[in-house]
């Protein structure tokens, strides 16, 4: 029983190294997800969409905001082989692709700036919630006890809090008409910023006032359950600090859900722009938003629906780009989770 | 070996796990008793068997000593500085000089990192090396433990049981300790495997002048490689001596039944043999029994067990019991 067996351990050892071939977990993720058509399809969807988006005013062919008055509610020919309805009131104008709005803009150029507006909001939704959410959570799970219990019962408050009223409180406020703020104060700031940036403002603040709560909750699970691995505890016993322990060996280990649960929660945040902008507390007119486009296209959508299909084509589209983007990232870091909700 | 240096030196060590209660004001409502007071010496050189059964406070006693856990009361002094009142820095410092091989090969291995990250890593923590000169000593580490250096950028996935556990035990001699707590090292493992693991803990032993702390439930394990042997129920220890003392003249009667449960490879030997099968379960370490917490389960039990916690005492040279009743 003293003999060392060593020896033969590593002749197999060395058998071992011809045959298995290296391959990091990451390596491993990313080959599952090509293999995936529907992820696939999904992110060169995303891509295409977000160079759109850079490109927006090389491939629209009017500017956004261009009302030619004459061409109001014009249609391309092609059109009524779709829509035989409007025969009989349509005028026809091939100027437009997919034909012009009320006041005589043109309904593609202003669904390709739209992509700006949801995208952005697709960048900063995760953008914000991950940073806060993130670093809200690792620090309650990590710490544990009775601050994990206090931040927690934080995040449960604003969790119930009505984020949609609390959006449309503080765009009555700083948008307000009635009382044009001097200029000089907070609010004034607040409201120049707001413009500058199409409206944008507020639906950034209602996103990231609701997105990172979900995610430090999340997070704090995931922490947790990770925390009492016991090659965390190894970590510990070679002398590892509280800051490398969380970056080295946890967060490495739990960035494979958090990806995928905001990857699928991007839809979430694209479809609140579009309601906000629905209900007309989005962006400012006349910055495109696929949701405005909506609500305008929705009041002649009996006479015209090509306004209200096309920028809805757009936003369902993206979605299901993201969606099956997700659901092939989860796949792909998770195999076991295949087939789950 | 009673002469020999003494490396760790353990007084009246206690740790409870508090049970708390309420949401946000948490009060305390008791107390999970996981060790219950333990004095006992390490000495240089040596390895200390610790056994018991399931949940009486084994490993507990193994992360304590090494300041995972902090006690609740007693002292550790290690190579005569006392852990205990060591915060911080510094005792990161001396986290060099002591370090712990995991039960669960699968688990002590973070997935996300490769073999030469995870042994290098204390490397880099404590400065010791830097560059190509941690990719160097990665590689000596792999093969003192028997493994190829060429896997150092391999991930723990690709490795069996018996591997792995060869890398946790290259990672803990990275820094050159000189107390390792080996925490129940080879449970997890095959019985092929499991002899292959404690030789080569014998052989780096040797080579490097360890002192194990090695914490076990195999008694025959335990007696292949330990010098001493601690036997622990419910949180303290009830009986330490040298090994072949422990095994041919155990004196506690918790000693005596959990030794007579090893099968003997003998067919007319083992029939003869007479089992201690003791009655009842462990009682919960929340509420352990007063005075002798083997009382409940003793077939000695007497009335002063019940009103006495019996006394820590040395019956002959090296030899200690926890017994009224002997």
């Amino acid at each position: 029983m003293a003999q060392p067996v060593t020896l033969d351990a590593r002749a197999h050892d060395k058998d071992a190294l011809l045959t298995t071939k290296r391959e990091s977990l990451w390596q491993d993720a990313l080959r599952r997800l090509v293999r995936n058509r529907a992820a696939v399809v999904g992110g060169v969807i995303i891509l295409m969409l977000y160079l759109m988006a850079i490109f927006a005013d090389k491939i629209a062919p009017y500017p956004y905001e261009k009302q030619t008055l004459v061409d109001q509610n014009k249609v391309p020919a092609w059109m009524l082989k779709v829509f035989p309805t409007m025969q009989p009131y349509a005028k026809i104008s091939d100027k437009y692709l997919l034909g012009a709005d009320y006041v005589g803009r043109d309904l593609f150029s202003r669904i390709v700036y739209g992509t700006r507006v949801s995208l952005t909001v697709a960048l900063i939704g995760p953008l914000i919630s991950l940073i806060i959410g993130v670093t809200y959570g690792s620090i309650s799970g990590y710490f544990g006890g009775r601050l994990d219990n206090i931040m927690m019962r934080i995040v449960d408050v604003l969790y119930a809090f009505p984020g949609l009223l609390f959006i449309i409180l503080l765009m009555a406020f700083f948008r307000s008409t009635f009382a044009r703020p001097e200029p000089g104060t907070f609010t004034y700031a607040v409201s120049q910023l707001d413009a500058r940036l199409g409206g944008m403002l507020f639906i950034f603040i209602g996103i990231g006032l609701t997105a990172w709560e979900t995610m430090a909750r999340l997070t704090r699970g995931q922490v947790l359950s990770m925390r009492e691995k016991e090659f965390i505890e190894a970590a510990r016993t070679i002398g590892a600090t509280d800051l490398r322990i969380m970056f080295r060996h946890i967060l490495p280990n739990i960035v494979g859900p958090l990806v995928v649960a905001e990857t699928l929660a991007i839809p979430g945040y694209i479809t609140t722009e579009a309601f906000l902008s629905f209900i007309g507390l989005g962006v400012n007119p006349p910055t495109p938003s696929w949701g405005s486009m909506i609500s305008e296209g929705a009041q002649v959508i009996r006479t015209y629906p090509n306004q209200t299909i096309f920028p809805a084509l757009a936003l369902a589209i993206t979605m299901f780009a993201f969606n099956f983007l997700g659901d092939g990232l989860r796949d792909a870091l998770d195999p076991r989770l295949r087939g789950t909700q | 070996m009673a002469d020999s240096e003494v490396l760790v030196r353990v007084e009246n060590l206690v740790k409870h796990f508090p049970i708390t209660r309420g949401i946000i004001i948490q009060r305390q409502v008791g107390a999970v008793h996981a060790v219950d007071g333990l004095t006992f010496d390490i000495y240089k050189g040596e390895t200390l068997g610790l056994v018991g059964e399931s949940g009486c406070g084994k490993s507990t006693t193994g992360r304590t000593i090494l300041q995972l856990y902090r006690p609740t009361s007693g002292s550790v002094h290690f190579e005569g500085v006392d852990l205990v009142k060591l915060k911080g820095e510094d005792l990161r410092r001396m986290r060099r000089r002591m370090q712990m091989i995991f039960q669960d090969p699968y688990a002590s291995l973070n997935p996300r990192m490769t073999v030469g990250e995870i042994i290098g890593e204390p490397l880099i923590i404590h400065n010791v090396a830097r560059g190509r000169e941690v990719q160097e000593r990665v590689e000596h580490l792999l093969e003192l433990v028997g493994l190829n250096p060429a896997y150092a950028n391999r991930y723990p996935h690709e490795f069996s049981g018996g591997q792995r556990q060869r890398i946790g035990v290259a990672r803990a001699l990275a820094l050159q300790p000189s107390f390792i707590v080996c925490d129940e090292p080879i449970s997890a493992l095959d019985v092929s495997i499991q002899a292959q693991v404690v030789n080569l803990l014998e052989d780096l032993q040797q080579e490097f002048g360890l002192t194990y702390l090695f914490i076990a439930h195999d008694l025959s394990m335990v007696r292949h490689i330990s010098n001493r042997v601690a036997v622990m129920y419910l949180g303290v220890i009830v009986e330490l001596a040298s090994r072949d003392e422990l095994y041919n003249h155990p004196l506690h009667p918790y000693t005596q039944a959990l030794l007579s449960a090893v099968p003997i490879p003998d067919p007319a030997v083992e029939k003869k043999r007479k089992r201690i099968i003791l009655q009842g379960d462990v009682p919960s370490p929340v509420n352990p029994p007063s005075g002798c917490r083997f009382r409940t389960r003793c077939p000695l039990a007497a009335e002063i067990c019940k009103e006495v916690k019996p006394e820590w005492r040395e019956v002959s040279s090296g030899h200690f019991v926890a017994c009224h009743m002997v």
